[in-house]
């Protein structure tokens, strides 16, 4: 063991075999020796606080957002999900699924920072062509979720700083 | 608006969690939701996850059910895990590596050598355990408020056979240890702290704090002790916290509701104040100590203090307020634990899978997330192991192996002075770095038992010399036994390389796992010495506890001298058969006393196998009047059995006792053809026996008597009753100055049957008698 001796955690199964398991070490929970038997996915999640550009009384366009990422893992897909005025689009109670997935490969060890950029519309559904006409998302408030869909890979990911590009359309008193 | 007129704004990662703040004035940097990161300034990463190292055992190497309690042991280099068993509530201590690899169960005396049994009314099931490592030794508190369900605190200690045993106190002050109940330990300064319990007379004070002696751990002063507030409320965890200029700690002393402060270095400057009347912790196992900091959940949410008054950190979570959706659920508080992940940077409240953490990588900008465990995977308790590079527990496993030197090796009847090369194998001189342990381990060959790790002790390479020679006495052992005895080293919770197993039948060279090499060097088959065992006359004299049963039985009863640790082994009686005199042939009935020396009428023969344990025998295949010669030996369990030398031999005569020989006294006179002469009936067997009773009760006495100079036969001159202790004998045509001899013995008469005693002639059995009647 060279470098600087870091303490390392360990914690104790609570149930089914007395497992001493090591804190800090691959891309599941609870993983056997050599991945056998697997561990259990660990999922990422964020959920920013709401902003509101315009104030509580005004109104915004948000029309797109970037993000860097810094990552040497092997294989992960990260979703985003943009929520306006608590509407979740996702898919689910009538709303259009406007979240937009992005799958990285990297080689573990190897780090990279890449920057992306992703566009914010709505769907016009002309009842022909359910895209037929696009819109920028408008709203009050405007928050960002992100998760990791599916199992982790290997290496390690970071997320920087996202950027939300909006365009004030009513304003009232100024939030945060 | 033109394209360029847009804004943008920034959400930075690195704050974590504001679910309270209102949206009006909320920072955008915060995040109402955030799991599973680590949060950096600016940014966040995925946390890693957790990995299978180690599954703890019992003590046949059974994988247990649960993990109930870790602690690293920093003395070691090691770390120490305990395992509970849900089927038969038994609980196991294991150590391991500081890599949480190696588990080698570490026995106590109590059944299957478990730490202990939980009771059947225990509150908490699974148990709590509080583990504090100190002074090279390890304590083991059950944390458990029904004090009758209450286990003993337990010590583990390297140095100690079995290795885990009591903490024993006089805390009554009347000279007598008891086993000690605390709820919990930890270690402050150079004391043991102990809390939650009073003394075997008063056990059930959850208001007790005790303090052992500065540098030992095991001694506790009944006086020195702390009441933290009202009787009644249980403290429930104590936790140092404050600077760490002298005297500046403190040790936090957590009560549901209120926190006290043990202040101090010394019994003459200890004290206790309150620390924080409003804030204490909710769980026992809720706190921990980063730094100066102790960081603790009230029933408000965590909080921190430096020894003072504690302050709030739970206010970004909004406890009690509505919780992020699809949040994974707590678990009971008794079941939650703190811990710190030093390499994160991240103190973590373990509520089963849901993790309160909070990122205190910038004291001035601490910072919440969740983490969510894996779903089949939820831990129970967690403890950082330190990689302890000055026990040599950080690096690498050893590389070497002992090798035992036969020839040196000194066998004694229940201990074996074993003696090894430390620059051993593989290819020696292999020299170890000096900061091993040397494991014995051992089997009972003899008695089909299973290897077991008798001790260890430290490796001692100061005596130097090319082989690094080292001595040790392994006690405690049964006398002739064969034992199996092997060796190994530990460095820390790590093994040289084929040696991990946790039986010792299984370690091999890994570079010739298979060579013929029986004993290897490591190991060494050994027979302990014996010594003999003695027969001895049950009364304690030299005519045996000699009685008639029958008219035709009759019965020799001899006892068996068994030494310390030969309990075990079974017992060869010898006999051989020999007549009193001079003839070759039964010398009594009319053919006189003996004028030379015993005579074999049977040789030495098994006479009987007795079993472990027999402590007498009573031989009734006995010839009367004759001599029976018994000789005995120890005899082991072995296919091929093997013997202890002969005890001495002891011989019974088949008959009653005789009259004291020492007290015969002649007096003949020369001008008469009589002789009278006297005795004692002193020889009294201590123990009473049917018949004969006792003499001189029931015992008549012959007096027999020879004219030497007319070489005449032995005549009876003359048989006087019980309590007689003088007779005449008249020597029929005597004359003048012939040499006559006189003998005396005593007869019983039992069921009929006569029996006669061995003769007994007088000091001086010769004397001149006249012719006159």
């Amino acid at each position: 063991m060279a470098g600087t001796p870091i303490p390392t955690l360990f914690l104790g199964r609570a149930d089914t075999s007395a497992d001493v398991w090591k804190f800090g070490i691959g891309s599941s929970d609870g993983a056997g020796p050599g991945g056998s038997p697997a561990g259990d996915n660990i999922t990422f999640l964020s959920k920013s606080v709401r902003v509101a550009p315009g104030g509580a009384g005004g109104e915004a366009i948000f029309t797109q957002f970037w993000i860097a990422l810094t990552y040497d893992m092997d294989a992960v897909t990260l979703r985003f999900t943009p929520i306006v005025d608590g509407v979740v689009y996702d898919g689910t109670g009538g709303n259009p699924d406007l979240r937009q997935t992005l799958a990285l490969t990297a080689t573990p060890g190897t780090r990279k920072t890449e920057r992306y950029e992703f566009a914010l519309w709505l769907p016009y559904d002309d009842g022909v062509d359910t895209d037929a006409l696009r819109t920028d998302l408008r709203g009050t408030w405007f928050q960002l979720q992100i998760d990791t869909v599916g199992s982790l890979g290997d290496g390690d990911l970071i997320i920087d700083q996202p950027e939300i590009e909006y365009e004030i359309v009513r304003e009232s008193e100024a939030a945060q | 608006m033109a394209q360029s007129d847009r804004q943008r704004i920034f959400l930075p990662f690195g704050q974590g969690l504001d679910r309270a703040t209102g949206v009006m004035a909320v920072e955008p940097t915060m995040f109402e939701d955030l799991r599973n990161v680590y949060l950096y300034r600016g940014k966040a990463q995925i946390r890693l996850g957790y990995e299978r190292t180690a599954q703890l055992i019992d003590n046949v190497s059974a994988v247990l059910d649960q993990v109930i309690e870790l602690a690293p042991i920093r003395s070691e280099g090691a770390a120490m895990g305990v395992g509970y068993d849900t089927g038969s509530r038994e609980l196991h201590l294991n150590l391991m590596s500081i890599l949480g690899t190696n588990p080698s169960h570490q026995a106590s005396g109590d059944t299957n050598g478990r730490l202990f049994a939980l009771d059947a009314a225990a509150t908490f099931d699974p148990p709590v355990l509080h583990m504090a490592d100190t002074y090279n030794r390890m304590f083991i508190a059950h944390d458990e408020p029904l004090i009758g369900a209450r286990n003993a605190t337990r010590i583990w200690s390297p140095a100690q056979s079995p290795a885990v045993q009591d903490l024993s106190a006089d805390l009554d002050d009347d000279s007598t240890e008891e086993p000690v109940k605390f709820r919990g330990v930890t270690r402050f300064l150079s004391y043991l702290v102990g809390w939650g319990y009073g003394t075997e007379a008063e056990q059930d004070r959850p208001d007790i704090v005790r303090v052992s002696l500065a540098g030992d751990p095991n001694l506790f002063d009944p006086r020195h002790f702390f009441k933290a507030g009202q009787r009644s409320e249980p403290v429930l965890v104590c936790r140092q916290a404050g600077g760490a200029a002298a005297g500046a700690a403190v040790l936090l002393v957590f009560k549901e509701t209120e926190t006290y402060a043990i202040y101090g270095y010394s019994p003459e400057t200890f004290g206790i104040r309150p620390a924080d009347k409003n804030w204490g912790c909710v769980g026992s196992r809720l706190a921990v100590t980063v730094g100066n900091t102790c960081f603790f959940w009230s029933n408000q949410g965590p909080r921190m203090s430096s020894g003072g008054e504690s302050v709030d950190l739970a206010i970004p979570l909004d406890i009690g307020g509505p919780e992020p959706a699809t949040l994974v659920a707590e678990s009971d508080p008794n079941e939650a634990f703190a811990v710190y992940s030093t390499r994160d940077r991240v103190v973590m409240f373990v509520w089963g899978r849901r993790v309160y953490a909070l990122s205190i990588r910038y004291p001035d900008n601490l910072g919440w997330s969740y983490y969510e465990l894996g779903a089949n995977a939820e831990p129970y308790c967690g403890a950082e192991f330190y990689s302890t590079l000055a026990t040599g527990g950080g690096g690498a496993a050893p590389t070497c192996w002992p090798i035992i030197q036969d020839g040196s090796t000194v066998l004694n009847d229940t201990s074996i002075q074993l003696t090894w090369y430390n620059a051993g194998g593989p290819t020696p001189p292999c020299v170890p770095n000096g900061n091993e342990q040397v494991e014995i381990w051992l089997k009972d060959k003899t008695g089909a038992g299973a290897w077991f790790k008798k001790t260890e002790i430290s490796i001692d390479l100061t005596g130097g010399g090319p082989n690094y020679s080292q001595t040790y006495e392994i006690t405690g052992l049964k006398a002739l036994n064969r034992y199996d005895v092997s060796l190994r080293y530990r460095g820390g919770g790590q093994y040289t390389t084929g040696f991990t197993d946790p039986d010792p039948a299984n370690w091999n060279d890994p570079a010739c796992p298979t060579c013929p090499d029986d004993p290897p060097a490591y190991r060494a088959n050994l027979l302990t010495t014996a010594t003999a065992p003695q027969v001895v006359t049950r009364s304690g004299d030299n005519n045996g506890l000699w009685q008639r049963t029958g008219a035709s039985a009759e019965e020799l009863n001899i006892d068996f001298v068994i030494p310390t640790g030969h309990e075990h082994l079974s017992i060869e009686l010898y006999r051989a058969r020999y007549t009193v005199g001079n003839t070759g042939t039964q010398n009594i009935n009319g053919m006189g006393p003996p004028d030379s020396s015993n005579q074999l009428i049977e040789a030495e023969l098994l006479l009987s196998t007795e079993p472990p344990g027999t402590t007498d025998y009573d031989d009734t295949a006995i010839t009367a009047e004759q001599i029976h010669r018994y000789r005995a030996r120890f005899k082991n369990a072995e296919g091929t059995p093997d013997f202890s030398g002969y005890g001495s031999t002891v011989d019974c005569f088949a008959g009653p006792d005789p009259p004291d020989g020492g007290s015969l006294v002649l007096n003949c006179n020369p001008t008469q053809n009589y002789a009278q002469v006297s005795w004692t009936n002193a020889t009294t067997p201590t123990e009473s026996r049917t018949c004969p009773p006792v003499p001189p009760s029931g015992h008549q006495t012959e007096v027999w008597g020879k004219n030497v100079t007319q070489a005449g036969s032995w005549f009876l001159g003359g048989t006087f009753s019980q309590f007689a202790t003088n007779g005449g004998i008249t020597f029929s045509g005597a004359n003048d100055g012939d040499t006559v001899r006189i003998s005396v013995r005593h007869k019983t008469t039992c069921s009929g049957t006569p029996d006669y005693s061995r003769w007994v002639l007088p000091g001086f059995d010769q004397c001149i008698v006249g012719a006159t009647e």
